[in-house]
């Protein structure tokens, strides 16, 4: 978190925290997917068993760290930039940017795949959709779920980096 | 003038499977004298495969061209309609389908699951190869331990025998073959298996397709679409063209395998396999089993396959006493 | 012209101009695309355009986005990613850099050559450009940096030898590429071989003339031994165990034991036992590690959706046959407008990842170039060798357009990891000798096609 973060409203400091508390309890899926890749490899090497449920499992976990990784680095700047122009701007000139950015770019995004999520969520938990594979996953509801899960945590995120960036954008100091 | 945007799941380069909706396509614009357009995106141009009944359904595409085995996960019974292990010959599922109740309860499937789609059968292929192995299998013991790609109410079959299925889309299976990430794998007809280049890897290929005699693939779409944006006359081209395109792929199915068995044989050093009684016997044990399972599970599956099985045993009388004995593979 | 290509022009002028605003560039993707589904839906009002685009339509987005979730084979990214930071971290990959260095003796330039060697091996193992760069760029900059190689040569050495993954078998884009054209995928892996090796060769070259002709950007290291028996013995002992893993790791994978990954998921189990038995793993460690993979995975990602949202809006747009067309109607003779061909794949690699380039522009072009009449000798073994060949220079054009300033993935995939004092215009001069390599390499393959179709004809006869 930058410096500015020290000076920001109490508010945007309790989302960032709080994207930040589910983004560290997030990473440590990490080192669950090794486990299963490990637990895997085992079965069908040693005991010439192999799981499409592990292999499934693998790809819930990967999923999850990638969805929820969005948010995190809109809170911990993290996100690739073309800093070309970007580094010369003055402080101001960069949250500016920031703020139309989160505005007109991030908030669309996330409000439309949100909605479609939630209705894509729906449509699983209705038919009680299941793994394609006769000894896949049930319960394709949840993975599907973090869908707008992701996107409520970025929108949780964007709002609160569109306070920090306004403060210094447009507030005389 | 429509137009019709439409999600292909196969690739439009692959043999008979590919090749039926640019056919359909193609009479349907001459036919219409182009006031009807079917426009094709290849596989997961706008939808990825596996999503494409849903955006039908939602109407974000008017269409789709898919198999219904591939909703097996939303929709337990949809296998039955695509392909069913030791099931009908591709004359006796098509009989089914449009003289039996086979159709009303594939539309039947889809509206109760709550999917907005209107289904036509858009192509029929018959029998598939039984799949390619790099040893010979001549027991079931045979078959236990092995990781192979199968697909379907098939590959239910073959987890029952101790074999570790998994399903991989086409583009996927020769490198998985090459790494041995698999052992063994099905996918088509002989013709659509050359595709993909099995015969570099597997030396062994094995008849007959007891899991798929006959495969159906589908044209989806959406019921709004297809009840207002169409008049009568263009309902009626479509069902009248779906017909003539399953008629022509059965025929394009049936005349261009040969010659690729023999290639394979005589160019690529591959062998020709038939399978013993034994082992048929064993997969058709296995098959009722699971047909049992999936019956107990899904009601809608139940129905349909009573409905299915009664069919079939009406027609058995004919086919036993109508048919000259056939000339099989087996020794 | 139509009004939908000028929309499909705007749409990428937009995602130029406001890529140089330094926005993310993930967002600046998934926004364009939703601020164009809106202009779509507008046009169709007044304009009387045929997109079809509303709030509906645009809903696809989610189904492609879990595609993407739901994708097996990149779950090896962060486990590379994991593999790379845990070696960075337990301080064992600096250790292995400093002693192979040792090992190349006077050589100018051994750090930079170890680097490109391990780029291609790692380029093997992943096929992702996004783990190889990373991985690689974590693993190795610091130490050369540390030893004083000029910030451009370190920095291009990385990003160029990092993209060879997605040449250099197995590759997870000639499987898809393979899918999409229903080649077999054998054909083009092997079709790949030659020309993956000869850019190899060439970057080695490169690396070595520079420090003969520029020994400052390539300096000896200070701490160099003299090479004696007990030296050597040091070395081994010292890079043998890591070595040992990521032998290991692309061993297995290459001796069809193993699929990416799983070898991914033993290379980063792999990675914390040898952290421990260096008496480096600690739950600190541990903690660290998991965090800046889940940040740099969030990163990665974050470009595949908004991506994959901007081919679809552009697609829906009629981008496709605004191509499609283009091609077509060029007064140009076969290898003219195969190299009109490579010139758009190369300019739209600045925007779109290979991915959707595979699947946007693959399928359009493989009927012109069946339609050319090449005359390419398949050996009686490979079908469709003209398309062989021409895939195999597709790849190579993409591999370097990924490089390639402004917009390359692979330059902007390092610049997150790169140390603070290595700007991105250090990484866009660094990367542009290799661009050339790159040219003189699809040259070759484009001259000799038996460079591309030879091996393919003899591994499966
Ligand atoms: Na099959
Ligand atoms: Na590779």
């Amino acid at each position: 978190m930058d410096s500015n973060n020290t000076k920001a409203p109490e508010i945007t400091r309790k989302m960032d925290n709080f994207i930040t508390r589910v983004g560290h309890i997030t990473a440590w899926l990490n080192v669950v997917l090794i486990a299963v890749i490990i637990v895997q490899v085992v079965l069908r090497y040693a005991f010439e068993m192999g799981m499409v449920s592990l292999e499934e499992m693998q790809w819930h976990l990967y999923a999850v760290l990638i969805m929820l990784g969005l948010s995190y680095d809109v809170v911990h700047d993290g996100h690739i930039r073309l800093d070309l122009l970007h580094r010369k701007f003055s402080k101001r000139t960069k949250e500016r940017v920031e703020f139309f950015g989160l505005l007109f770019l991030v908030a669309p995004m996330v409000v439309v795949i949100f909605i479609h999520g939630l209705d894509y969520v729906g449509t699983s938990i209705r038919v009680g959709e299941s793994s394609d594979s006769p000894l896949g996953l049930p319960y394709r509801w949840i993975i599907k779920s973090f869908i707008p899960i992701s996107m409520a945590l970025l929108g949780v995120a964007t709002v609160s980096r569109m306070i920090r960036a306004a403060k210094t954008a447009f507030c005389k100091s | 003038k429509v137009v019709v945007k439409t999600q292909l799941l196969y690739n439009t380069s692959l043999p008979c499977l590919g090749e039926s909706t640019p056919w359909f396509a193609e009479q349907i614009k001459i036919a219409s004298d182009g006031q009807l357009r079917f426009k094709l995106f290849d596989p997961g141009k706008l939808v990825p495969p596996m999503e494409i009944l849903e955006s039908v359904s939602k109407g974000r595409i008017n269409a789709g061209s898919t198999a219904a085995g591939f909703w097996a996960g939303k929709i337990p019974a949809a296998p039955l309609f695509s392909s069913v292990p030791f099931g009908p010959e591709a004359p006796e599922y098509v009989a089914w389908l449009l003289e039996g109740n086979g159709m009303k309860l594939y539309q039947e499937m889809y509206d109760q699951a709550g999917y907005n789609v209107k289904v036509l059968p858009m192509a029929i292929i018959a029998p598939e190869t039984a799949g390619w192995y790099t040893k010979e299998v001549n027991s079931p013991e045979d078959l236990k331990g092995l990781t192979m790609r199968f697909y379907g109410l098939g590959g239910q079959v073959m987890q029952k025998l101790g074999v570790n299925v998994t399903l991989l889309p086409p583009g996927e299976i020769f490198p998985a073959l090459e790494k041995k990430a698999i052992d063994a794998t099905e996918f088509s007809m002989p013709s659509l298996d050359k595709n993909l280049g099995f015969y570099k890897v597997c030396k062994y290929n094995y008849y007959p397709g007891w899991h798929q005699q006959a495969t159906i693939t589908e044209l989806l779409i959406n019921k709004d679409f297809w009840n207002k944006k169409l008049n009568d006359s263009q309902r009626k081209l479509i069902e009248l063209t779906c017909m003539a395109t399953v008629l022509k792929i059965l025929a394009k199915g049936e005349a261009t395998q040969a010659a690729i068995i023999r290639s394979n044989a005589e160019k690529h050093g591959v062998k020709n396999m038939y399978y013993s009684k034994q082992m048929l016997d064993t997969f058709r044990k296995a098959w009722e089993e699971v047909a049992k399972e999936q019956a107990e599970k899904d009601a809608f599956f139940k129905k349909a396959y009573e409905d299915l099985t009664e069919f079939r045993k009406n027609y058995s009388t004919w086919s036993r006493l109508g048919f000259l004995p056939r000339d099989t593979g087996a020794e | 012209m139509e009004v939908e290509h000028i929309l499909v022009i705007a749409m990428f002028l937009t995602f130029i101009g406001l890529l140089f605003t330094g926005f993310p560039i993930a967002f600046v993707l998934g926004g364009v695309a939703m601020l164009y589904s809106l202009v779509g839906y507008l046009a169709d009002i007044y304009l009387d355009t045929a997109t079809g685009l509303d709030f509906n339509m645009i809903g696809m987005v989610v189904n492609r986005i879990y595609k993407l979730m739901s994708n097996w084979v990149l779950v090896a990214i962060p486990m590379f990613v994991f593999m790379g930071l845990m070696l960075d971290h337990s301080g064992i990959a600096e250790r292995m850099m400093k002693n192979m260095q040792d090992l190349f003796g006077k050589v100018r330039g051994g750090l930079a050559i170890t680097v490109a060697l391990i780029g291609i091996i790692l380029a093997a193992s992943t096929g992702i450009i996004g783990a190889s760069v990373v991985l690689l760029g974590v693993l190795s900059l610091p130490a050369m940096l540390r030893q004083g190689y000029s910030k451009t040569l370190a920095l291009g050495t990385v990003a160029a030898s990092g993209t060879l993954g997605i040449l250099i078998p197995p590759s997870i884009m000639l499987v898809i590429m393979a899918d999409q054209l229903s080649l077999s995928v054998g054909d083009l892996f092997m079709g790949a071989v030659f020309p993956g090796v000869i850019l190899g060769a060439l970057y080695i070259a490169y690396i070595l003339i520079t420090g003969l002709v520029k020994p400052q950007s390539a300096p000896l290291s200070p701490e160099l031994r003299p090479l004696n028996m007990k030296v050597f013995i040091d070395v081994l002992k010292t890079i043998i165990p890591p070595a040992g893993l990521i032998l290991l790791v692309l061993g297995s994978i290459f001796a069809g034991m193993t699929t990416p990954t799983e070898a991914s998921g033993v290379g980063a189990l792999g990675a914390m036992l040898l952290a421990a038995y260096n008496k480096r793993l600690s739950f600190k460690v541990i903690k660290q590690v998991t965090i800046d993979t889940f940040k740099t995975t969030g990163y990665i990602f974050g470009i595949f959706v908004g991506a994959t949202c901007f081919a679809l809006v552009l697609r829906l747009l009629g981008g496709d046959e605004l191509i499609e067309n283009a091609l077509t109607g060029l007064p140009l003779g076969p290898y003219g407008i195969v190299a009109v061909i490579l010139a758009v794949v190369f300019l739209l690699g600045f925007f779109l990842d290979w991915i959707e380039i595979s699947l946007i522009i693959l399928p359009l072009l493989a009927p012109v170039i069946k339609s050319l009449g090449f005359e390419i000798d398949g050996y009686g073994v490979v079908d469709n060798p003209e398309l062989v060949w021409f895939t195999i220079l597709v790849a190579v054009t993409l591999q370097t357009s990924f490089l390639t300033p402004p917009v390359g993935f692979a330059i902007f995939f390092l610049q997150g990891v790169a140390p603070k004092e290595c700007t991105l215009m250090d990484t866009y001069k660094g990367v542009i000798p290799f661009v050339i390599l790159q040219v003189t390499g699809l040259a070759l393959v484009t001259l000799w096609p038996q460079l591309a179709v030879w091996l393919p004809a003899i591994a499966y006869d």
